[in-house]
């Protein structure tokens, strides 16, 4: 690629939106050592930047700080690597070619480097106690970021970044199935439902769910789509522990506290993860 | 910046507060939900912490690193729910359409404006209105110039230029506010 056709995808480039295959060749000629488009794509970034800063600022809940500093305390600090802030994310979608992470292609060469890493380290400072145990802390930063580099590749590949997914599986005796998760990060109960019928006029479907005891833990209201398909995304602090079961109500009044309308589908839910 | 690379939470603190402000609302443009945004803003922070050797001084302000892991995090999380919810719903629920919500958020605390920040939002007036949409849409619904193009129903050389035109005129605003070198 040359410079011309290099500084005409630096725009995309400085907000994430090229092809796979345009950001590789991009990626490619920079990393080849071209200055001018390096300083191209730092100037480009600088200025896009002014369109986040010029947003009124807003403080978040003083709760997230609190939450934070207690999380940094047992988080350790990691070697720095070689890619730079504004390619770090190019880069690594570039490792992955949009393909499906399969730790298995991956684990050979992980293994491999981190022995040789390991042994090299070892053999190199032998006569020192410290040393040897500055390396094995070394191997194990290099082990813990290389994980969390497949971590994040997949979720790319799969998920929201950094989401903590918890599956909730659905047996039922009727011809209903449902999917139904739960995003720790963003506080979110997805569901999906299908063999549910249309509701009456003037009545809505809504998902309980229950413990053991079948007492109600939370009710929230579902969207009938098509096709005997319900959905929700259900913002909900935390989710319960004792979850056993789920039902499907259709509600003619808003905001009901417990199931009261015609109960159209009941299913156990387990937790898978 | 340096002390937190040395592990100093004190400093990391005063970071967090001095920039804590900005990534929120970038974070919250393009989320809009607090709690994603939330989330995104943890992502950051804990990035920042864990690997503070990434921002290199030679290339920009910490500020520009901040605000640019901030979009990219926030994007890439926007993307993967709203592929997320397409994939679940088959697309059959229509996702929130944000483009003419932006202008109508109204965020719970807002804060003092500083100096630059005013600097900032008048170089961004300046921008005219076709190329301010377009870089609007770029960077906070993170759309390519192709679905740009498409959304605004103009030609894909047309989009390309605006926004080519409007990030030159913004590193022209840059100069007028005296940036680059390092901020921590």
């Amino acid at each position: 690629m040359d410079c011309h056709k290099a500084i005409e995808l630096v725009p995309e480039y400085v907000v994430d939106t090229l092809s796979s295959e345009d950001r590789a060749a991009l990626q490619r000629h920079l990393d080849e050592g071209c200055q001018r488009c390096r300083q191209e794509l730092d100037e480009q970034a600088e200025a896009a930047s002014l369109l986040g800063e010029a947003l009124h600022p807003v403080n978040p809940r003083a709760e997230l700080r609190a939450k934070l500093l207690e999380q940094i305390d047992s988080e350790p600090q990691l070697p720095t690597t070689e890619i730079a802030p504004s390619t770090r994310q190019h880069e690594s979608k570039a490792n992955t070619g949009d393909k499906p992470f399969r730790l298995i292609d991956c684990f050979p060469f992980v293994a491999a480097s981190l022995l040789a890493v390991a042994a090299g380290s070892l053999l190199a400072n032998v006569a020192n106690r410290q040393s040897v145990d500055d390396s094995l802390v070394q191997v194990e930063l290099q082990l813990k970021e290389q994980w969390q580099r497949r971590i994040i590749a997949a979720e790319q590949a799969f998920g929201p970044p950094r989401a903590q997914i918890v599956g909730l599986n659905a047996t039922s005796e009727q011809q209903f199935q449902a999917a139904i998760f739960y995003d720790r990060i963003a506080k979110q109960l997805h569901v999906m439902a299908s063999q549910v019928p249309p509701p009456p006029a003037g009545q809505h479907p809504y998902l309980w769910l229950l413990d053991p005891e079948g007492r109600v833990l939370t009710g929230n209201p579902l969207k009938y789509i098509d096709f005997n398909r319900a959905a929700a995304i259900v913002d909900l602090p935390s989710l319960p522990k004792n979850i056993a079961g789920a039902l499907i109500t259709y509600e003619s009044s808003g905001n009901p506290s417990e199931p009261r309308g015609t109960v159209v589908r009941r299913t156990t839910l387990k937790q898978t993860s | 910046m340096a002390a937190v690379s040395d592990g100093d939470k004190t400093a990391f603190t005063q970071l967090y507060d001095r920039h804590v402000p900005m990534v929120y609302a970038l974070c919250l443009k393009i989320m809009r939900r607090e709690s994603d945004a939330e989330a995104v803003v943890s992502d950051v922070f804990l990035e920042v912490w864990r690997k503070p050797g990434n921002f290199d001084t030679s290339r920009g302000s910490f500020r520009t690193y901040l605000l640019t892991l901030t979009r990219s995090r926030a994007i890439d999380r926007w993307r993967a729910a709203a592929t997320r919810l397409k994939k679940t719903l088959e697309a059959s629920v229509a996702v929130e359409s944000r483009s003419h919500q932006f202008e109508e958020f109204e965020p719970s605390h807002v804060v003092q404006t500083r100096e630059r920040s005013v600097a900032v939002r008048e170089a961004i007036q300046q921008l005219d209105e076709p190329q301010r949409e377009t870089l609007r849409l770029a960077y906070f619904e993170g759309l390519t110039h192709r679905e740009i193009s498409e959304r605004l129903d103009m030609p894909l050389g047309t989009v390309k230029t605006r926004i080519r035109h409007g990030l030159q005129r913004l590193r022209l605003s840059l100069s007028a506010l005296g940036e680059s070198g390092g901020l921590s």
